[in-house]
């Protein structure tokens, strides 16, 4: 009867510590992962600053209500936009590519061990 | 309408391997590490042998999980977040215990059942063992503990198993709901030490008990413990990124928003200091507390208008450090649209008003900056001091009116500080001020509050002065600070305190400062006895009538009462509130009431200069209390707080308390009750290290008579507290410790305070003078017979050995006829005394 008891702990531990790999792979990386992604780019937005710019798109730079200063600064904006835009781009796009490189890696061994 | 009531598990305790043989144990326990290895071996192994494709990636996904599962490394199964907290169903709470908690408990259970010990004895000896260094912050030994621990256990036998089990499960349990409730992710060793220490039925919680030791305490030494060495950050990639990133100039100062919209500020940008930049770098922002004031300010400032604070508070409250982390808030878009993308900039007063500036050129440069701020849009000025703006401004009334009304118009938010006494004196009279700025009172942080702020600060004061700081001499610190320390406030004063108290242990070479370190610091700067009476002081006062007896004839009521108070204070029994104690001596003139507060002044306080002395007949009439408090309108500070400062612990002595002014009576009401009583300043008077003796002469006739009429003494005391109803309130009489009754002296009593009175003089000249003096029988005789009178009592005395036997002395030694060594005799002929000179004493 104990030995029933240990097997099935045995196999309960066993069970759990496969459960606990798959959860923290997927669940908690997932948290974690774009947590930090958001972070990251936040610490950027500090500076290139995308919303706000695209808020202020119209509005003249540095208070200089001239034609000059609407033009300058449409298309200073525009140039700051593009630039962030493209930054932030990069960032996505290696960050999915990052994390899809993660997700489907034990997928991936799995495939392979059976196929 | 039902109400909802929250639905809780039934939370419960199981592991099976509990019920398991220890041999199954120890098998269970190899069998991990020994797959682990097996695991590497393999993962390894296949890895490299890229020849068997199958293999290979078997080999990759095991080394996964082999990372996964040594990267969770003593975690437990399940986050306590994780189990379902909002079920009526039972709950095992195992999964949430981590691996090494629960091999301490199996280890102790072991020891236990080998030994015959009982299992929190074994439990208590590992724990200890573990957490030497939390117990060396709390100034305890590990070794001498674990002898302690034996001592304490010794007449308790080992237990049954179930009786060990189930000792476990209640174990677990109060460490879950300790765990639970402070938000941790696991239940560890931690927890159960603490549920060890708070579970009352255990010798541990008894003895930990007796150092003073709560549950609290040991948790702030675990968590200080786990950062030793260290500040314990973790540096993950995304840290380091983050600071790569910082540091490549997003830090840089920031002149202009990030949308653009606002304008340079070069002139702006000469005289001030940007708070924001400071922030941007996590110079500055750390706050601990005042969560109210800060919601007041965020509340202030975002409105539409009069959206300017006026930060009212003590120095050291906290008034910086609140724009400090605004400025943080700011920096890191933590704040509601109206602040966003702002700049907070400090000025300084000083600088604006200071120098050799003519009056014009001052104003020149205030309106310019005011233009400029008001251009750029996206500035909140910051001016601490603002009282300064005022105080200068009695010479310069067009930049302070220039400064407030560009406030009041808006455009901009300002925030100022100033100190309680300042804005008393100096802008609460102003409409000017009230009608621009919002006034938040930044109150002083409560004591836990400070605590956190303090074990944050340790660790910088561990490192600049090499000593390790204890967990209780942070706890005396903040606790002392609180009390006695009134200059600054919580957590400035005992940031302060524990500073001089690390430099004084690194100066004299020890490396750990403990609470009595922090003791000795205050006691030194305040004069206050902390520590409990002990040695020759407890000694004294537990002969304290017999000592007073010493220099006070008759009056044994007084005495005792007096003895009474002084041992319950210094043996800890404070009251709560109020003075060490408050009398009221009441009798005929010349009795002893007044020689009873020296008696005791000399006796517990070394000498008469703790005694402050008010002669209250100086005080009749109401415009007095101005010398008590201080006057707003002359800008003086009060008697009373200047001299209590200076000597907080000693004896208060109101003479002649019915002739006082009923205004003046009535500030004492607040004396008696709390202690502590508030000047015109704002300042508080702290009477609570002090004995009160007030002494009067009202009615003395009617306990003449009574005395006459051989009443008891119990019955003249009864009737005379109604008869002080036609000069005192009932609840100021109600506020006195006692109402002492003098009995006028007897004849009889008038030779022993003669004796006294000339021996006290005798003494003088033999210590001043080195002569030796004596009196003759007829002379003393004589002294007594002159020195009583019904009514005047001993006073009489006093005045003729002032008036008749000191001038006789005085005018024997200036001809030269005593000298040092000299000796005489006093003595008595004809209705006059004489003074007859012996040879020199050798």
């Amino acid at each position: 009867m104990m030995n029933i008891h240990v097997f099935s702990f045995v196999a309960i531990r066993g069970i759990t510590a496969l459960r606990r790999f798959f959860y923290h792979w997927y669940i908690l990386a997932w948290h974690y992962y774009w947590g930090s992604v958001a972070g990251f780019i936040a610490v950027f937005d500090r500076t290139i600053a995308l919303r706000v710019t695209a808020r202020y798109l119209f509005r003249p730079l540095y208070q200089d209500y001239s034609l000059f200063g609407y033009l300058f600064g449409v298309c200073a904006r525009m140039i700051r936009l593009l630039i962030g835009l493209v930054v932030y781009g990069v960032i996505m796009v290696s960050a999915i590519v990052l994390y899809s490189l993660w997700f489907f890696l034990p997928l991936y061994c799995i495939m392979r061990i059976i196929v | 309408m039902s109400t909802h009531t929250p639905i809780t598990p039934s939370w419960y305790y199981d592991d099976l391997r509990f019920h398991f043989s220890v041999f199954t144990r120890g098998i269970l326990r190899v069998m991990p590490p020994v797959l682990y290895c097996i695991g590497t071996l393999f993962a390894l192994l296949a890895w490299f042998d890229t020849g068997n494709i199958r293999l290979h990636y078997a080999g990759v996904l095991v080394g996964l999980f082999l990372l996964d599962s040594f990267f969770s490394h003593n975690k437990a199964d399940r986050a306590i977040s994780e189990l379902p907290h909002n079920t009526g169903a039972r709950v095992n709470i195992a999964p949430s215990v981590t691996p090494r908690c629960f091999r301490i408990v199996e280890q102790s259970m072991d020891r236990a059942r080998v030994l015959h010990s009982p299992f929190s004895l074994t439990l208590c000896e590992e724990l200890v063992r573990r957490f030497s260094y939390a117990l060396e912050l709390l100034e305890l030994n590990a070794s001498d503990l674990q002898v302690h621990l034996e001592t304490l256990y010794q007449d308790i036998s080992g237990e049954s198993n179930e009786h060990i089990l189930q000792e476990i499960q209640t174990l677990f349990l109060a460490g879950f709901e300790s765990a639970d409730k402070e938000h941790k992710q696991y239940l560890d060793e931690s927890d159960l030490f603490v549920a060890l220490l708070e579970n009352q039925i255990t010798p541990l919680a008894r003895f930990f008990s007796a150092f003073d030791i709560s549950g609290l305490d040991l948790r702030f030494a675990l968590s200080a413990a786990r950062y030793r060495g260290g500040w314990g950050r973790k540096f993950t990639m995304r840290t380091i990124i983050l600071h790569r990133v910082r540091g490549s100039g997003m830090s840089s100062r920031r002149r202009m928003n990030r949308a653009w919209t606002s304008r340079t500020t070069p002139f702006l940008d000469t005289i001030s200091q940007d708070i924001s930049y400071l922030a941007l770098r996590d110079e500055v922002g750390f706050l601990v507390g005042h969560e109210h004031e800060y919601r007041r300010i965020i509340k202030t400032l975002t409105r539409p208008a009069m959206n300017n604070v006026l930060l009212v508070g003590d120095p050291g409250a906290g008034k910086e450090t609140l724009v400090h982390r605004l400025a943080y808030q700011i920096a890191h878009d933590s704040v509601p649209r109206p602040l966003f993308d702002k700049r907070v900039v400090e000025i300084s007063v000083h600088t604006l008003l200071a120098g050799t500036k003519t009056e014009g050129d001052m104003m020149k440069e205030v309106v310019h900056m005011l233009d400029e701020i008001r251009a750029a849009g996206n500035v909140v000025l910051y001016i601490p001091d603002i009282h300064l703006v005022v105080k200068s401004s009695l010479r310069q009334i067009t930049a302070a009116d220039a400064l407030l009304s560009s406030f009041r118009g808006g455009g901009f938010q300002v925030i100022a500080t100033t100190y309680t006494e300042d804005y008393t004196r100096y802008i609460e009279s102003q409409s000017s001020f009230r009608d621009t700025f919002e006034m938040v009172h930044v109150e002083e942080i409560s004591e836990v509050e400070a605590l956190r702020v303090l074990i944050y600060i340790s660790r910088i004061l561990q490192t600049q002065f090499h000593v390790t700081i204890g967990y209780k001499a942070l706890r005396t610190a903040v606790r002392l600070a609180h009390r006695y320390l009134h200059d600054k406030m919580l957590p400035s004063s005992a940031e302060e305190l524990l500073k001089e108290a690390a430099m004084l242990v690194c100066d004299r070479g020890g490396i750990f400062v403990k609470e009595g370190d922090v003791i000795d610091l205050v006691e030194a700067k305040t004069h206050i006895p902390l520590k409990k009476a002990s040695g020759s002081e407890a000694e004294l006062l537990l002969h304290l009538e017999q000592e007073m007896k010493k220099s006070i004839v008759g009056q044994d009521r007084a005495v005792i009462a007096i003895a009474k108070s002084l041992r319950a204070y210094r043996s800890g029994l404070l009251r709560s509130r109020g003075p060490i104690a408050a009398f009221l001596f009441v009798g005929p003139t010349g009795v002893g009431k007044t020689e009873v507060a020296k008696a005791i002044t000399r006796l517990m306080f070394g000498d008469e200069t703790h005694m402050i002395r008010l002669d209250m007949a100086e005080f009749a009439e109401q415009k007095s209390i101005a010398r008590l408090l201080g006057s707003l309108e002359n800008e003086t500070k009060g008697f009373l707080g200047h001299v209590l400062r200076e000597k907080p612990y000693g004896v208060v002595l109101l003479d002649e308390f019915e002739k006082a002014h009923p205004d003046v009576l009535h500030l004492f009401l607040s004396v008696f009750d709390e202690g502590v009583l508030t000047d015109v300043w704002g300042r508080s008077i702290d009477f609570s290290h002090t004995i009160i003796i007030a002494t009067s002469n009202a009615h003395s006739q009617f306990i003449y008579d009574m005395v006459e009429q051989d009443t008891n003494l119990h019955v003249i005391e009864k009737e005379l507290k109604h008869k002080l109803l036609s000069y005192f309130k009932p609840e100021l009489l109600n506020r006195f410790s006692d109402i002492i009754v003098f009995e006028p002296l007897q004849k009889e009593s008038l030779a022993r305070i003669a004796e006294l009175q000339l021996g006290k003089f005798i003494e003088e000249v033999r210590q001043g003078h080195g002569i030796e003096l004596a009196c003759s029988e007829r002379a003393f005789a004589a002294i007594v017979a002159q020195g009583f009178d019904p009514v005047f009592g001993a006073r009489p005395l006093r005045h003729l050995i002032e008036g008749t036997i000191k001038p006789l002395i005085a005018e024997r030694i200036l001809a030269k006829a005593l000298s040092r060594r000299g000796y005489a005799i006093i003595d008595y002929s004809d209705a006059t005394f004489f003074c007859v000179e012996r040879e020199t004493l050798l």
